[in-house]
């Protein structure tokens, strides 16, 4: 019978750890209920961004007519000025007027490269033929072959509106509205702000971007080379 | 006569003899510990908002694909009604479908991005992406010219302009995989690729177990850690059930396409933010659309095609000639 029976020793061991883990759910349990659950987030100052800096429309003005300057508090087109006054010397030279224009287009070095001498409302194509502003894009074709054969069918440029034509009106933006036909190299942009957010790297919220001591992941990546920027 | 359990005498004697003070203790406090562990298993319920009746039909709520339209309606009226009492913001909450016949793809031209994050912000934004702690789906990646190395390319860079000398910038958001291995790995269904090729999430399915984001090779989907903030004012009240609605804390979320546009035929917000039109989108199964002419017409590629995954994502580039500004840059485009 004492073979059997568990003894008072035996007993009292295996109560005493019942008890330890007993009170230690009562514990745990009794701590669940009076706190609120702490989740150490690294929240961050929410970044905004203004909606103008997000350009929904055409990156600048053009239009399909001849440009009108104001000039003495008159609105005038190419051709107020220039029937009158004709052009004297044909031959690339800097120019007393029209200087505010930085005229950087690869081997274009003259005005009349697109703009047609006889009617300054117009612009020429190479073949000598006269064409308005509305088809600057076929100008810009003669030279930008491959761009322009991708634009026609919307593989460059920005398209805007509907994809489906159907369901909406789509616009697709022409040379010009993107590009300075003076000075055509799409222009150095300003940066939005970077990503704070948790898992990209280096810009862990936690981590003070200016302190490397804290960022391995930046420590390491200043050891990296570039290795073009070396010159190999 | 006499009750029977009276006349049983022996053994309810029998049954007192057992109770001593001790038994009685350790009864007593097991029992309170009972309580104790069941109040405690009971109390996320102490902050349940809701009214009782709402809080049940969440909980039995079936699955988003076996909800009837009048269930989708009364859903979505108490959702919407969630947004205004949370952010005083009158929304609507719609379910647009995909549209018979549509697949869509995008494409991004590689020689025209020029890093500018237009994209970025716009699709905050657009589809109501936690401020703080900061969600975004698309991330930059400035890689020096010439190489293909995703770990030395840098999420921050920071300089006064862009684009940076030697630099290329390569944008990176959902894929929309036509094998999605985030679908796979969901254990609970919370995640399923609809007809159109776009992968959904169902916000209020999810359990939070980020497989998804442990399987997805192209850090595309986002976990909640915290409660989600967005300025009231910046609320996009445009919604959708499957996309821009706001997410609770502990699920998951991933570029849908701005499902909320595309389903109405209209550009997702990264591609109209775009400034050098360096994003293109549209329905792969029309000969005519623009990603269709630049699939046959460019060099293409996928990120990470050794996974396949097969990506509704594309990268092309211009074949370009070297040009004056390249010069200045030693020769590197």
């Amino acid at each position: 019978m004492d073979n059997k029976e568990p003894n008072n020793q035996e007993l009292r061991l295996g109560n005493s750890f019942g008890w330890v883990v007993a009170v230690g759910f009562f514990l745990l349990a009794g701590w669940f209920l009076l706190t609120d659950p702490v989740i150490d987030s690294p929240l961050t100052e929410p970044v905004s961004v203004q909606v103008s800096l997000l350009p929904a429309g055409a990156f600048r003005n053009a239009t399909s007519e001849p440009p009108i300057v104001t000039i003495g508090g008159m609105n005038q087109q190419c051709n107020s000025c220039h029937a009158l006054f004709k052009t004297k010397e044909l031959s690339p030279r800097r120019l007393a007027q029209h200087t505010e224009l930085e005229l950087n287009h690869g081997g274009n070095e003259w005005c009349f490269s697109c703009h047609d001498i006889e009617d300054r409302n117009k612009l020429v194509l190479a073949n000598g033929e006269q064409i308005g502003y509305d088809r600057a894009p076929e100008l810009c074709g003669k030279c930008h072959g491959p761009t322009y054969r991708d634009w026609q069918v919307g593989i460059h440029g920005k398209t805007m509106g509907y994809w489906n034509e159907e369901m909406g009106e789509q616009t697709r933006l022409n040379c010009t509205q993107c590009h300075d036909p003076h000075s055509p190299a799409f222009p150095d942009m300003h940066l939005l702000p970077g990503p704070n957010t948790l898992r990209m790297g280096e810009g862990d919220a936690n981590i003070n971007r200016h302190d490397h001591k804290y960022n391995p992941l930046r420590q390491w990546q200043e050891h990296k080379t570039n290795p073009w920027e070396e010159g190999h | 006569m006499q009750l029977p359990i009276l006349n049983n005498a022996s053994a309810y004697k029998g049954a007192r003899k057992g109770a001593t003070r001790r038994s009685f203790l350790r009864k007593s406090v097991a029992f309170a510990g009972g309580v104790t562990a069941f109040a405690a298993a009971i109390s996320p319920l102490k902050d349940m908002k809701d009214a009782p009746a709402r809080s049940l039909e969440d909980w039995f709520r079936d699955h988003y694909k076996e909800l009837s339209q009048s269930e989708k309606d009364i859903l979505f009226a108490d959702l919407a009604q969630d947004v205004k009492d949370k952010y005083g913001i009158d929304v609507t909450i719609g379910d647009p479908r995909p549209i018979p016949g549509v697949e869509y793809g995008y494409a991004l031209n590689l020689s025209r991005c020029n890093g500018n994050r237009a994209c970025v912000h716009a699709c905050v934004k657009e589809n109501n992406q936690s401020r703080s702690p900061e969600i975004q789906y698309i991330r930059v990646v400035e890689m020096p010219s010439g190489t293909f190395d995703l770990e030395n390319g840098s999420h921050n860079y920071d300089e006064e302009t862009v684009p940076k000398d030697g630099h290329y910038y390569m944008p990176i958001q959902c894929h929309q995989c036509a094998d999605p291995p985030c679908v796979k790995v969901c254990p609970v269904e919370a995640t399923w690729q609809e007809e159109d090729g776009i992968t959904v999430i169902d916000y209020d399915w999810c359990i939070g177990c980020r497989y998804c984001q442990a399987a997805c090779p192209y850090w595309a989907r986002h976990f909640n850690f915290a409660e989600p903030y967005i300025p009231p004012e910046e609320l996009n009240p445009d919604m959708a059930y499957l996309s821009n609605r706001p997410r609770a804390r502990g699920v998951m979320e991933k570029c849908h396409f701005c499902l909320q546009r595309t389903r109405k035929g209209r550009l997702p917000a990264c591609l109209e933010a775009c400034p050098t039109g360096a994003r293109k989108f549209g329905n792969l199964l029309d000969p005519n659309s623009e990603v269709s002419q630049i699939l046959r017409t460019k060099r293409i590629f996928v990120l990470k095609e050794d996974v396949g995954t097969r990506p509704r994502f594309f990268y092309y580039f211009d074949e370009r000639t070297t040009r004056p500004r390249d010069k200045q840059n030693g020769g590197q485009a």
